[in-house]
């Protein structure tokens, strides 16, 4: 039979309402109960204010009253450190009686409560006489704003080693709300030019990678790249401009890769340009068939990405955008993808390897745009990636280099990730260069030594409660 | 999950200096000039502002959606302390080309910039007294004077300068010629550098007697001074009369690019190149979003402009749209050719009125001929539109060209951006749709793109037809399910709201 704790603490102080020699008493106390956020910006859940009425007692005079100030002084703590103060997070734990729950759930504490004081003092307070204060007709009031999920004790799964790029995943027990996560990719480079796109998915099926180098068309050829390490392991898809207008790739049917259910798509692509003078355009395509009463099937207008100009002479993965399809992919007789290509010369050539899919449902991608290197490194930083939430603070991006050493790493996009499913998946998209002055660039990571990485990926997931139990 | 606020030290991120998604939301704008302006509130203490107002280098913000995807992005300009918080506001990057001023001459055919040389420019050689040297009626002539005594080093004639410290240099020098004369004269043309150094004679024509007359196209050394200049052989006193020897030259234009046009789209892309060659991490330096124009511009010369200003000028004439958006590229394109096309159901009109007072239905263009007279194009007219109003109301727009077919195409674009019934309303929608019912968030919109309200009644006149579609001016995001949208018409605006929907809860 496990004990009831109700603890607010930030490692030194602590107000422990389950100890009695603590000197604070619940009068009343109801739990807050916060709700999932649509349109939340950083947070998934709604954060919650906190009440207890208590009443608060000391063996002196002044031991009430620095028992009182602690209330206070422990929000203001709170408040601090949410601030990016130099202060520790003050937690708000709770675990009912005859709970499951080896340990207590908890969450941080953020600061006062959305409107009201944090503390207010019983109409019978009397000053610095007395040596107990607060009773259920007259409470001490306190007040304080939570993040609204509580959390439980981490589970984590290490899954397969795959190479990159390809889909890795990771096993939890599926819990009940979505749950902060943490990701770590055990083999990961970043350097001055090696921008990557992580995608992250509750479902492996979400997410799909694959070889451009089958798409040949008029202006499209197959070409070898093999040193470079292509996704296909051999050729590459080339484009040779025929004239300045937009041309189109052959097409490869997505249909059977995609979820039924599927009706937002993001898509990525990895090119290179021939020439810095080059001006060069894509887009993706999508055509899907829809089955009809007459005739059987018909074209519906197709879907376009915007026009992305591809910048770099390097190998480098792109976002073009999001597709919407038109009806569900299950509804469709197969989705043709394609890529329109448009090139302002015919002077110089645009190089394609990879494309990749993540379904818009229930996923995300952070972007990292690569380290910058003083010119005597002129490597790339082989290491674990590490997207930390467990701390309960701001998520934060590092990537760590040897045993001990740790480089925040920037990043565009939201690096809090939840998920509550069985599966968590992951598809790392990168290139890189070789170590050393004047190395080659590879469509994929690679290591030291320019072979392509393998990578495997870590999820620890703390269970968030929104019911204390 | 909405949108990320990142704050990087400089567009090339390599060095994440704050993540302040956390805080209230972010409100943005975009406009004509592609993003706008970006705001937030975010709490800390004093010291702390204090050390985000002094991040070096002038810090880039990027808000981004669900897949890293660029939502907007800017540079932070402003950071106030105030009421126990920091609120800072970037701009999109248009500003970019409000940095640094641009001087220099692509193209003109205007005769007033040539000038009579004197002893001031050439004391060795300039003896203008011994000429008629006449600029005016389209032409420089040139006419030896009767009983003048000449040598080979007494000269008459016309310069041309580029503007001082001026960012091009002449290559191309066109005339046709009319020249009368004796063998033992000539007409030439030399090109200097700024100061007067670095001559060459890059073309010349010896009299024979006759009347000779052709046109001429030069290449010129990259210099910026041109002289056309009359001279004797050799020595000698001129005893025909006065005019008996004669040049004149007509039909000039000098050109600072080789190409046989001078397009607005080309100077596109050197402003582009221009501002990144005086910092460097402003603009993106692709030009793939510059689609090329067919005008060639012929008096086309910049001094202390702003190239924020010139590409404004050039989009009007034009009809195109120019602004940076995505990735910090420059776009210069036919007007709404990369819009996204919406779908939205009002919810509630709150109020609607009609106002011609911004209304023409006639234009006529100003413009010069190559002495600087001014001219005017023939009126140009939206009938369909006089017919409804019943009235005439016509405008004159100012232009900077001598050219009457270029004038009249810039008329032109000039009435299709003022021909429109001008409607302004209060509406509120609450959901945002593609043409296939998907929904989408409503900081997907920019200005540009093309809003359908489906919901208006049927069938209506011309006044709600002009509410049911239009296209978007602005959008100013407020957080979720609060949008303001602004119609492409002269002001007042047409203003949609987003009703409010219950604050952060499903």
């Amino acid at each position: 039979m496990t004990a009831r704790v109700v603890k607010i603490t930030d490692g030194t102080d602590t107000v422990d309402f389950e100890d009695s020699s603590s000197g604070y008493t619940i009068l009343r106390h109801r739990p807050a109960v916060a709700e999932m956020m649509v349109d939340g910006l950083d947070e998934l859940y709604s954060q919650v204010d906190e009440q207890f009425e208590i009443a608060v007692e000391g063996s002196t005079p002044t031991e009430l009253s620095e028992r009182l100030a602690k209330l206070s002084r422990l929000i203001d703590n709170a408040r601090g450190h949410y601030q990016g103060e130099g202060l520790d997070p003050v937690l708000y734990q709770y675990r009912i009686d005859d709970s499951l729950l080896t340990n207590p759930l908890q969450a941080m504490i953020i600061g006062g409560p959305e409107s009201g004081d944090v503390l207010t003092l019983p109409e019978s307070y009397d000053g610095f006489t007395q040596t107990k204060t607060g009773d259920v007709g007259d409470p001490v009031v306190w007040r304080f704003r939570r993040q609204g999920l509580l959390l439980g004790d981490s589970e984590s799964n290490t899954g397969s080693s795959v190479a990159n790029p390809n889909v890795m995943t990771a096993l939890l027990t599926a819990v009940e709300n979505d749950s902060p996560t943490d990701i770590e990719l055990d083999n990961f480079t970043t350097g001055p030019e090696s921008t990557s796109f992580l995608a992250i998915a509750d479902d492996a099926n979400k997410l799909y990678v694959n070889s451009l180098a089958t798409m040949t068309a008029v202006g499209f050829t197959a070409a070898n790249d093999a040193a470079a390490l292509p996704k296909q392991g051999t050729n590459i898809l080339r484009y040779t401009p025929p004239d300045t207008d937009w041309n189109e790739t052959g097409t490869f049917g997505i249909g059977s890769v995609l979820r039924t259910d599927t009706r937002e798509i993001a898509i990525f692509i990895d090119a290179k340009k021939s020439n810095a003078a080059l001006n060069a355009l894509v887009k993706a395509k999508l055509d899907p068939l829809v089955s009809g009463m007459s005739p059987a099937t018909i074209a519906v207008t197709t879907p376009q990405t915007s026009p992305k100009a591809i910048t770099n002479t390097g190998r480098q993965w792109y976002a073009l955008g999001t597709v919407h399809l038109p009806v569900p992919a299950g509804d469709t007789n197969g989705i043709s993808l394609s890529f329109l290509v448009k090139c302002d010369t015919t002077s110089y050539t645009l190089d394609l390897d990879a494309f990749a899919l993540v379904d818009a449902d229930n996923s995300q991608v952070l972007y990292f745009p690569g380290i910058e290197e003083s010119s005597s490194l002129n490597s790339n930083l082989y290491s674990q990636l590490n997207i930390i939430q467990r701390d309960l603070e701001l998520p934060y991006v590092e990537v760590q280099i040897g045993t001990s050493v740790f480089l925040n790493l920037p990043y565009q996009g939201a690096p809090r990730i939840y998920t509550k499913g069985a599966e968590v998946a992951a598809l790392w998209l990168s290139t890189s260069y070789s170590a050393g002055p004047g190395g080659s660039s590879f469509w994929c990571g690679v290591s030291a030594a320019g072979a392509r990485l393998s990578t495997a990926l870590s999820a620890t997931r703390y269970p968030g409660y929104l019911v204390p139990r | 999950m909405s949108l990320s606020v990142q704050v990087f030290n400089s567009p090339q991120k390599s060095i994440l200096l704050a993540d302040f998604s956390r805080y209230r939301v972010p409100e943005f704008s975009t406009g004509e000039h592609g993003y706008g302006s970006c705001t937030q509130f975010v709490p800390m203490t004093f010291r702390r502002a204090t050390m985000v107002m002094d991040w070096p280098e002038t810090p880039h913000v990027v808000l981004s959606g669900r897949w890293a995807n660029e939502v907007w992005s800017g540079r932070l300009e402003q950071a106030w302390y105030e009421n126990g918080g920091l609120r800072w506001v970037a701009f999109g990057y248009w500003q970019a080309l409000r940095d640094v001023p641009y001087t220099a001459l692509w193209s003109v055919t205007d005769l007033r910039g040539w000038n009579v040389l004197t002893v001031n420019e050439l004391p060795s050689v300039a003896t203008p007294e011994k000429w008629v040297l006449q600029n005016g009626g389209g032409a420089l002539y040139f006419a030896s004077k009767k009983s003048e005594t000449f040598t080979a080093s007494t000269i008459g004639g016309f310069y041309y300068r580029t503007p001082h410290n001026g960012k091009r240099l002449i290559v191309k020098l066109d005339f046709n010629y009319s020249f009368t004369a004796s063998s033992n004269w000539k007409i030439a043309v030399n090109e200097y550098d700024s100061a007067w150094g670095s001559a060459s004679q890059i073309w010349s024509l010896t009299g024979d007697g006759t009347t000779q007359a052709g046109s001429v196209s030069i290449t010129v050394a990259s210099k910026s001074i041109l002289l056309i200049y009359f001279y004797r052989l050799s020595s000698g006193t001129y005893t025909n009369d006065t005019g008996v020897h004669n040049a004149n030259i007509t039909n000039i234009r000098i050109k600072t690019t080789s190409s046989s046009t001078v397009l607005a789209s080309a100077i596109a892309s050197a402003l582009v190149a221009y501002v990144n060659g005086v910092n460097s991490s402003q603009l993106n330096s692709s030009t793939a979003l510059i689609e090329a124009t067919t005008d060639d511009l012929q008096d086309e010369i910049y001094e202390d402009a702003v190239p924020s200003d010139i590409l404004d000028r050039l989009a009007l004439l034009h009809g195109y749209e120019v602004g940076v958006r995505k990735d910090r590229m420059l776009f210069f394109r036919p007007k709404g050719s990369a819009g996204r096309h919406w779908y939205i159901n009002a919810t509630r009109v709150t109020d609607f009125g009609k106002d011609i007072s911004q209304v023409f239905n006639e234009v006529y263009g100003i413009y010069q001929d190559a002495n600087g007279r001014t001219l005017r194009t023939a009126v140009a007219a939206n009938e369909f539109q006089k017919e409804a109003m019943g009235i005439t109301r016509r405008q004159s727009v100012q232009l900077q060209t001598t050219s009457s077919t270029q004038a009249e195409a810039h008329r032109d674009a000039r009435l299709d951006d003022i021909d429109n019934l001008n409607v302004a309303a209060t509406i509120e929608f609450d959901r945002l749709f593609d043409a296939f019912g998907n929904r989408h968030n409503e900081y997907e919109m920019n200005a540009g793109d093309m809003v359908t309200i489906r919901n208006l009644p049927l069938p209506t006149g011309s006044i709600v037809d002009k509410l049911r579609e239009f296209r978007l001016a602005g959008t100013q995001w407020r957080g979720p399910g609060m949008m303001i949208l602004e119609a492409e018409v002269p002001a007042p605006s047409l203003v949609v709201l987003v009703a409010q929907q219950k604050a952060g809860t499903r």
